[in-house]
């Protein structure tokens, strides 16, 4: 159980709690200097741009200690408003059963990376009564939503699994799940900020895989689906390799093994893995 | 070495139109970014422009230039020192 667990998982995972979906419909806006905090700009709360800029810039100038002290003052804020972990396919269809209503709604991720076009981008999943809000003003979010049953959100997710995107969960100030997360390295900005900056907006999942060497029998077809630089191929041994310290618990690669080698283990049963997020 | 990547945002043809920068960086350097914060609201598709926010990942490989339709891109490989052009970048990109 991670910290989020502890505090708002009522004795299980913090995400499969339904109170965490049940955030109220109306929130009350601030008046003056904190009107225009971090949540009265959905832009800059969700991609973090400004801080991603300032990251970038202490990096490139190589001032390691400036990029620390910037990352975990963001992330201070980031944990109370708005970050990401990382969900396994059962356990996003466990959440379509928990939350309503479920819509699809452009990805803010991929509009940044690709320049999709909103009317082709309606391929992030939102939840909970905020997505009436959506609904009910297009114009300022986004083109607004398409409401899914949860029979169509699980087929969704199963379609975003075989083509190997990452699920995950989205808080809109803690321990509020607004959405739930389809995505990929580099078009994910969160991924990406991740990988390639360290900077941990997305946390690792609960779980990490674990191949059994005697059933791998060495095809290599999970090698490509992972998004974490996790994965690797033992030429002499011809099997798959897993970089536990690195695993994210996607389970990605477990969906495409044909002999069932790959399971994923509870972070928390290996003493070393069970602070890293 | 820091390279210095310039979009003429008033030649480019917009991310949604063209893009083709975006597309074709083998580094993923581009995004579409937003000319403008509106508060309690996203930002119109309209208002973005394409910049080089992962500048620092950039290879140099000038696939960007050569591919632009308007020539709006320029990269600089210059002197000066990666501290220097570091906050430099970051001042014109916040402007
Ligand atoms: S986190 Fe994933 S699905 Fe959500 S907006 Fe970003 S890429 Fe899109
Ligand atoms: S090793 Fe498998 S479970 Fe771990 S991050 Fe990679 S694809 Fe996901
Ligand atoms: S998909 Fe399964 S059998 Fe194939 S290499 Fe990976 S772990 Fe081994
Ligand atoms: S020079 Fe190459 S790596 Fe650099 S931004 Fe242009 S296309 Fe990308
Ligand atoms: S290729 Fe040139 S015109 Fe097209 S989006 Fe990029 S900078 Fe703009």
């Amino acid at each position: 159980m991670c910290r989020f667990c502890e505090e708002y998982g009522n004795g299980g995972k913090w995400y499969l709690n339904p109170a965490n979906y049940a955030r109220r419909l109306y929130k009350t806006r601030k008046e003056g200097e904190d009107s225009l905090g971090a949540d009265a700009d959905p832009q800059a709360a969700g991609m973090g741009g400004a801080i991603i800029n300032e990251i970038i810039r202490a990096r490139a100038a190589g001032k390691q200690e400036e990029e620390e002290i910037i990352k975990k003052n963001a992330l201070d804020a980031a944990y109370q408003i708005h970050f990401a972990q990382v969900v396994t396919l059962e356990e996003t269809k466990q959440i379509f059963d928990i939350a309503y209503p479920i819509a699809r709604m452009t990805c803010a991720c991929r509009r940044a990376s690709v320049a999709l076009p909103d009317d082709q981008n309606f391929t992030c999943i939102g939840i909970g009564p905020g997505m009436y809000k959506w609904e009910r003003w297009p114009e300022t979010y986004r083109g607004g939503v398409e409401f899914m049953t949860p029979f169509e959100a699980k087929r969704w997710a199963d379609i975003a699994d075989e083509a190997g995107l990452v699920h995950s969960v989205d808080v809109f100030g803690l321990p509020y799940i607004g959405g739930m997360c389809q995505c990929e390295y580099p078009g994910c900005v969160a991924i990406r900020n991740r990988l390639d900056y360290d900077f941990k907006f997305m946390l690792k999942g609960e779980y990490v895989a674990e191949i059994d060497v005697d059933k791998c029998i060495g095809c290599k077809k999970c090698i490509p689906r992972c998004h974490f630089r996790a994965m690797y191929f033992k030429v002499f041994a011809e099997k798959a390799g897993i970089d536990m310290m690195k695993c994210f618990g996607c389970g990605l690669c477990r969906s495409v093994c044909p002999t069932d080698a790959i399971t994923l283990v509870d972070r928390h049963s290996f003493p070393a893995l069970a602070d890293k997020w | 070495m820091l390279p210095k990547i310039t979009v003429d945002n008033s030649t480019c043809l917009g991310p949604i139109s063209c893009g083709q920068c975006m597309k074709i960086c083998p580094m993923t350097v581009f995004i579409a970014g937003p000319t403008k914060v509106w508060k309690f609201r996203e930002t119109d598709p309209k208002d973005f422009r394409v910049y080089a926010r992962y500048y620092d990942q950039c290879v140099t490989c000038n696939k960007c230039v050569e591919t632009c339709p308007v020539s709006a891109i320029t990269i600089a490989t210059n002197e000066k020192t990666e501290a220097a052009l570091a906050e430099e970048i970051a001042e014109e990109v916040a402007s």
